[in-house]
């Protein structure tokens, strides 16, 4: 039985999980909730609270009995389930970067879904604390080529999302640094170069964040 | 050997590691960094120079490792001192358990730091979003005794922690979650915090959150 993951027609929290398993090129099922009327309707008053979910949100993933929700509990699930997880040794520095990639991507939300009036200020202090936070994933990172060294992890699916999302938002950050190599290395992982390239990539027309928010993300735009 | 945890003199994210280190037994340093300038003009000269690889407070520091990062902070004691769970199905439990904690903190962290006007305006939606998020925890969690079920895990304190910060702002919190209320009455119980919570130090209290917030308790 495929595995189901199910989240809103965008990005956003659930893109990570999306490309950990188009990596591992097992058998799933993209369980979209489109952003129409009908889809906030279906997922609000129907799916939600029938899906066995004991905290009913958006990502979810199902796997036979097992039902998760929260998108860090998904990433470790799948982590663990295709073997993409560091050495003992390594768990502890992995799971820093874990958190770290989530401060980031919960700091870009903020400004990303905050107040109108608040946004270029906001913007502008986000974009300020990029280039250090950048400087930081080129010592963590070191030779690579992945953040666990020469084995692909749970984190770099999380790495690629998150930090692809603050290149879309700020691309002259990423210009020339090592971050955007350890993206690019991340994309050219065989099943995912077939998913970039490929005429239905989603990210061709999926936004990044909500079309609602202040800054959706949609694709090549600003 | 020694173990180290450095925050900032507060609760906020902090507390939940110096519990796990207090009920450890073990000897560790509680490294308090002052919220004043002197505070800041110190933590700021050596953040960069103290080996942390992404670094921020809170920080751990256990003879060769330095970690930063509260939740792996949190689960690196865990494993250190018996308090992960070892049965592969209470995993993604814990996981989901610890998120939804973590959540907890997040958005009472995001309310607090308003303006005082917008605090004011947000704390009644704040709460009612809460309290319907605490009724599901309190489903979920049951008879316990633990959040797991028989063991005691540092997601135990991570729930007692950010229940309770919020609770000391609305002290009805718990009210409509009997199972929550009753694991805070266990945490609070256990032996191995009860030099703890009979210290100067806790009687002096810790702010939760900094002074310039909206609410610092």
């Amino acid at each position: 039985m495929p595995v189901i993951l199910g989240y809103w027609e965008l990005r956003g929290l659930g893109e990570p999980a999306r490309l950990l398993l188009r990596y591992a090129e097992t058998e799933w099922e993209d369980a979209t909730v489109p952003l129409t009327q009908e889809g906030m309707d279906s997922w609000f008053k129907e799916k939600k609270h029938s899906l066995g979910l004991d905290f009913p949100n958006l990502p979810y993933l199902i796997d036979g009995d097992v039902k998760i929700s929260q998108s860090v509990a998904i990433m470790r699930y799948l982590g663990r389930k295709f073997g993409l997880v560091p050495s003992e040794a390594d768990v502890a520095r992995i799971e820093v970067f874990e958190q770290f990639l989530m401060d980031i991507r919960n700091s870009l939300s903020k400004v990303c879904y905050g107040d109108k009036e608040k946004f270029e200020t906001a913007k502008a202090d986000f974009i300020g604390k990029l280039a250090k936070q950048l400087e930081e994933v080129k010592g963590f990172i070191g030779d690579g080529p992945y953040a666990a060294g020469e084995k692909v992890t749970y984190v770099d699916f999380m790495a690629l999302e998150y930090l692809s999302h603050c290149a879309a938002f700020s691309p002259e950050s990423f210009e020339n640094t090592a971050a955007a190599d350890y993206l690019d290395r991340i994309k050219s992982l065989p099943a995912l170069k077939n998913f970039y390239e490929s005429e239905n990539c989603t990210h061709n027309s999926y936004t990044i964040n909500s079309p609602r928010a202040q800054w959706p993300g949609w694709p090549n735009k600003q | 050997m020694s173990l180290k945890l450095g925050y900032w003199d507060l609760r906020a994210m902090g507390e939940v590691s110096r519990y796990l280190l207090r009920y450890s037994g073990v000897d560790w340093v509680d490294r308090r960094i002052p919220l004043s300038k002197e505070g800041y003009t110190q933590w700021f000269g050596e953040k960069y120079s103290i080996g942390l690889d992404l670094p921020n407070l809170p920080y751990l520091e256990d003879g060769e490792v330095r970690i930063t990062q509260s939740i792996a902070i949190n689960r690196y004691l865990a494993r250190k001192f018996g308090l992960y769970p070892s049965a592969q199905e209470s995993l993604v439990k814990c996981d989901m358990i610890e998120q939804e904690a973590q959540d907890f903190r997040v958005l009472f962290q995001n309310l607090i730091v308003k303006k005082q006007d917008e605090f004011e305006q947000g704390k009644p939606e704040f709460l009612e979003k809460m309290k319907k998020r605490l009724e599901m925890l309190d489903g979920y969690v049951g008879s316990g005794p633990f959040v797991l079920g028989d063991n005691l895990s540092y997601v135990d304190f991570m729930v007692f922690e950010y229940v309770s910060q919020i609770k000391k702002m609305d002290p009805g919190f718990v009210d409509g979650a009997s199972n929550i209320a009753r694991l805070l009455e266990t945490i609070h119980s256990l032996p191995q915090l009860q030099p703890y919570f009979t210290s100067e130090e806790f009687k002096k209290g810790t702010p939760i959150n900094p002074a310039f917030t909206s609410f610092s308790g």
